[in-house]
């Protein structure tokens, strides 16, 4: 931990919120399928930042682990999701299929939150499943057992849904995890 | 259900990636916090300068008592003359021999100050 300048605390928020508040958001959305409180989620760890009195020394560990226990603690709070919110976007060059996105976030939503996340963290960003349980703090069996369930559940939800890329798909087998 | 059977789902999912944060959320974030820093600063520049006027305001200033009525029996007269006036003028009087003995400390003389009378000098 460093200490920041007073009269740059400012500047380092802005910073801080430039660099890392895109895939903190993502982060937060696909974990609670929920715009409003993603955001909320993410301005309640940019503002415990602006209390902190030292600057944390990997500032993207330290942020994506607040934006986790923000997002599971409001999860333990929440009563349903909100489902009207787009919880994708369509990556650059990709094939616009409106139905077909429709068919996947709603997918995405009957996922448990622990599944999305790992989803999360390992489609949509990169992580091995190693560090995926790294980051959370879960056994790497238990990691890949959310996947594997949480890829399952998705192609079974998606071929009942008539998506024509998984419409082979086997029944899906319950997730434990 | 082996791996290939998921790449499917894989390759579905690559196509997307999540939403990202609407503009306003910078604004929103940065402005939320501000408000927590602007406060503290504003409140210690505000105190600073409040104890910089005052003790400015003072340095030169010296206590001004007003006369000390001569009798509890006067006091009690302009008072209203009353059974209640004269407990009122006793207290009154004795509030204000306090703070006389606390300017003489102060100031560590008794006497006249700018004008202003000392119990023991009028009694």
């Amino acid at each position: 931990m460093r200490t920041p300048p007073s009269d740059d605390l400012s500047g380092l928020l802005g910073r801080l919120y430039d660099e890392h508040a895109t895939g903190l958001f993502r982060y937060a959305l696909m974990v609670l399928a929920d715009h409003a409180a993603a955001e909320d989620a993410v301005q309640e760890v940019f503002a415990g930042v602006a209390t902190l009195q030292q600057v944390p020394d990997a500032p993207a560990a330290y942020l994506r682990a607040a934006v986790r226990n923000a997002c599971f603690s409001r999860l333990r709070r929440r009563q349903r999701l909100r489902e009207e919110e787009p919880l994708l976007e369509v990556v650059d060059g990709s094939p616009t299929n409106i139905a077909e996105k429709l068919a996947v976030e709603a997918a995405l939503r009957t996922l448990a939150p622990e599944q999305r996340e790992v989803v999360h963290l390992h489609v949509f960003e990169g992580w091995t499943l190693r560090e995926v349980a790294e980051m959370t703090e879960t056994s790497i069996n238990t990691v890949a057992s959310r996947y594997r369930y949480a890829l399952a559940h998705l192609r079974g939800v998606l071929a009942r849904a008539g998506e024509p890329d998984v419409s082979g798909a086997s029944t899906p087998r319950r997730s434990t995890s | 259900m082996t791996g290939n059977d998921l790449n499917d789902v894989e390759q579905l999912l690559r196509r997307y990636r999540p939403a990202g944060p609407p503009d306003h959320l910078r604004d929103r974030v940065l402005r939320r916090v501000q408000p927590r820093l602007w406060p503290l600063a504003a409140a210690a520049a505000a105190s600073w300068l409040v104890a910089g006027v005052l003790y400015t305001e003072t340095a030169n200033l010296e206590p001004m008592l007003p006369e000390r009525p001569s009798t509890q029996e006067s006091l009690a007269q302009w008072l209203g003359g009353r059974p209640e006036d004269f407990a009122a003028a006793e207290q009154l009087l004795a509030a204000f021999d306090e703070g006389a003995s606390l300017a003489e400390l102060r100031h560590g003389a008794a006497g006249h100050v700018d004008g202003a009378v000392f119990p023991e000098a009028n009694r």
